[in-house]
């Protein structure tokens, strides 16, 4: 699945950016890299962007972007 | 050999209160800004450390020193290749782990630096305590808490400074990469050659990366062409094999690495906090219900803020600068006639007017807008209007350069700089004119309460509100057109950090803002206002014939003008009030009343006579609000796109744009008005 479908404040792991150029860099070097936690906080009015929790700071991604990113859901019993 | 003067490198994320260090180190007066690409230009600044003097450079606030924005390619070069003596790296003490990232990036290239670990009042309010001592050890590296704003903590900084100056720098490796790439560096690390100032292992890194920026600079800084080098061959064999063992892209795998060792050392130093209380603004700001009213409401607050109380302080400046024009006319009682009348009437009277009619609100909108920067409101403004601005093909953050404009079009087109893609600056560049500026407002609001909502308040801030909603909707539609036409392309891509609310520290941003936007804008206003008065002068009191240089204009102007829904006179005040839109209704009165001098009719009832006297209606007024929201920048904008641009083409087109959409719009609501009327 992919970050986009993310449900609001739940908790995935990053697998795998299908980012590319000046955009995957700058993803990577804020820490969105493959086993990070990731949270959707909330959206904007219009539905995009929306807020995500990394490594404690809270990033602005945009739809379209969001949907290069595939995650997975953190098992519940972890 | 040792110079007399110490360079010191302050690095660090947006946020962090790096400005507020710089400061205190300094004792000088900087604008501090909270959004990231404010301190695009590197500040600078002198102090004294012991016996020497220390040169200190604010770079501009990165995530990183990767190179992908021009911040921190400013920020990289010098570090790579300035003579800095010491690197002093800023972190939040509340988000370590994320500055780790850069001081990690930092100490690989320079072996040695100074963690301040600021903020840590901040962290104390959220229970967060880390372990400096601890983070010393497993750094090796001085390391600093500090509060800056209160100063605590800098003496022991400066200590810290003078011992790193002395010190040389480490071999150690603060990250350590998988085994391949770590066997492939030593290799390559030592072919190198020298550079100085810039660790070996780093530059073979950067070749094993294909790191072309660095490649770049490095070309450029040492004259040589690396590609040329034997050792570049080498790299190239030792980037094959490795992609033989499967480790394909370096670079992430490099990026990956050194996030984790900040994760590691950051985990090791503080407890994290597993619960992020989402905080009760953002929950109201972004709302899908309150958050864009909301937003608009605070905008309207400062606007009402800033009319209402600068009326009096307006009124009295006034009073005082027109007063002493007696005294001056004394003064020059020996100039012959017309000098005199050019110099008081013309020149002065002009700059009077200027001041008293320009100084007020900038001194009250700049500071409230200043607060918004500084408490962290102003990314949550571009967080809800991004898509917005996106459908327009246009940055999220023209959303905070329009919201600049309403203050100062000039003040919004250098804050475009926060824009790193270049089509996309000039987008916001050239339609940050269609947002009306503080001195244009009352002209709007008078033409409004005369015309339209005959004192009443509520219909009033409909109409302004209608008239906002206008120039936000040309905006987009402008930068949408742009978009496909002159300046075609793709919306870049940002991910942007949404910082936690702080509280503003209200004495340092009046006096900052004071010193930086309103007395400088207000200098250019009146660089060009003084000229202009002397000109306006001579063109109502020069007489050819039976009618002076104005009436004569404004008759040629007449066609044009009534076409738009205008007349000559409207369409010539705009064109003189080119130095300061708020001139404009003064000269129009002028050549209304065929004064030889600028007046202004203090009672807004007269001048609903006047206007209505000559020929105005409410189409008229109509048209005339559209053309003030609509029309070419005045003189110091349009100095300061030059300034931003470097290019008489965007310049031009930056004057035009508006203009012509402005001809546009009025001929289109005169001629549409004619089936009503």
């Amino acid at each position: 699945m992919y970050l986009n479908e993310a449900l609001p404040n739940e908790s995935y792991y990053i697998r795998k950016l299908h980012t590319k150029g000046v955009l995957r860099c700058r993803m990577r070097e804020l820490g969105i890299i493959e086993g990070t936690q990731i949270k959707s906080l909330f959206c904007a009015p219009f539905g995009d962007p929306v807020a995500y929790l990394v490594r404690g700071t809270v990033l602005a991604i945009r739809n379209c972007e969001a949907a290069e990113i595939e995650i997975e859901p953190v098992k519940n019993d972890e | 050999m040792m110079s007399e003067q110490i360079t010191i490198a302050l690095a660090g994320n947006p946020n962090v209160g790096k400005s507020t260090i710089f400061n205190k180190l300094t004792g000088m007066k900087q604008h501090t800004g909270n959004w990231p690409g404010k301190t695009v230009e590197i500040a600078e600044g002198f102090f004294s450390l012991g016996s020497k003097r220390c040169r200190i450079v604010d770079l501009p606030g990165t995530y990183s020193i990767s190179a992908n924005s021009e911040d921190e390619e400013v920020a990289r070069d010098f570090i790579c290749f300035s003579d800095s003596e010491v690197v002093l790296v800023v972190a939040d003490a509340t988000a370590l782990e994320r500055n780790l990232s850069l001081l990690l990036q930092i100490l690989e290239i320079k072996g040695k630096g100074v963690l301040c670990v600021n903020l840590m009042d901040e962290a104390e309010k959220q229970h967060i305590t880390p372990d400096l001592n601890k983070l010393e050890k497993m750094l090796n590296i001085p390391v600093v808490g500090t509060k800056a704003r209160n100063g605590k903590g800098i003496e022991y900084l400066l200590c810290c400074i003078q011992e790193s100056v002395f010190s040389s720098p480490k071999t150690q490796k603060w990250v350590i990469y998988p085994e391949g790439i770590e066997q492939a560096v030593e290799e390559i690390e030592k072919l190198l050659p020298e550079f100085g100032g810039i660790s070996s292992r780093w530059v073979a890194l950067k070749l094993l990366e294909d790191d072309i920026s660095v490649i770049k600079a490095i070309e450029k800084n040492y004259e040589i062409n690396l590609k040329e080098t034997e050792f570049y061959s080498r790299v190239y064999e030792k980037r094959e094999s490795l992609k033989q063992e499967g480790l394909t892209n370096i670079a992430d795998i490099c990026t990956a690495q050194r996030i984790q060792c900040a994760e590691k050392i950051a985990k090791g130093v503080v407890e994290t906090k597993e619960e992020f209380r989402r905080n009760k603004l953002d929950r109201i700001l972004t709302s899908k219900t309150l958050g864009i009213p909301i937003m608009m409401l605070m905008l309207c607050a400062v606007f009402c803020i800033t009319i209402e109380g600068a009326n009096y302080p307006s009124q009295w400046l006034g009073n005082l600068l027109f007063g002493f024009e007696n005294i001056l006319q004394k003064w020059f009682i020996f100039l012959p006639e017309t000098l005199q009348r050019i110099l008081v009437d013309g020149m002065y009277h002009t700059l009077a007017w200027v001041v008293s009619v320009m100084l007020p609100p900038m001194a009250i909108f700049f500071p409230l807008f200043a607060l918004l920067e500084d408490s962290g409101f102003l990314p949550r403004i571009a967080f809800n209007m991004d898509r917005c601005l996106r459908i327009a093909k246009a940055h999220g953050r023209q959303a905070l350069t329009m919201c600049q404009g309403f203050g100062c079009n000039a003040c919004g087109v250098m804050g475009c700089r926060i824009i790193n893609s270049p089509r996309e600056r000039l987008i916001a560049i050239i339609t940050n004119n269609f947002v009306p500026c503080n001195g244009r407002f009352p002209t709007i609001i008078v033409l409004i309460t005369l015309f339209f909502s005959a004192g009443n308040t509520a219909i009033s801030s409909l109409a302004l509100l209608g008239v906002i909603a206008l120039s936000v909707g040309v905006t987009l539609i402008i930068s949408r057109l742009l978009s496909e036409t002159l300046l075609k392309g793709q919306p870049s891509s940002f991910v942007m950090e949404l910082p936690p609310y702080r509280k503003p520290q209200f004495f340092k941003v009046l006096v900052r803002s004071f010193a930086d936007r309103t007395l400088f804008v207000l200098g250019r206003a009146v660089i060009a206002a003084v000229p202009a008065g002397a000109i306006i002068w001579l063109l109502a009191n020069i007489k050819s014939g039976d009618n002076s240089i104005l009436y004569i204009l404004g008759s040629y102007l007449k066609p044009l003008g009534n076409l738009m829904g205008l007349d000559g006179y409207i369409l010539l005040a705009f064109i003189l009030g080119f130095p300061a839109n708020e001139i404009v209704i003064p000269i129009l009165i002028m050549c209304y009343t065929a004064s030889g001098k600028m007046t202004d009719i203090s009672q807004a009832a007269e001048l609903g006579t006047l206007l209505k006297m000559n020929g105005w209606n409410t189409v008229t007024a109509l048209c005339v609000i559209v053309f003030s929201v609509m029309h070419f920048p005045c003189a110091t904008t349009c100095q300061t796109i030059y300034k931003e641009t470097k290019s008489i083409k965007w310049t031009m087109v930056s004057i035009l744009i508006p203009t012509l959409t402005g001809i546009c719009m009025c001929i289109l609501i005169n001629f549409v008005s004619g089936f009503f009327v």
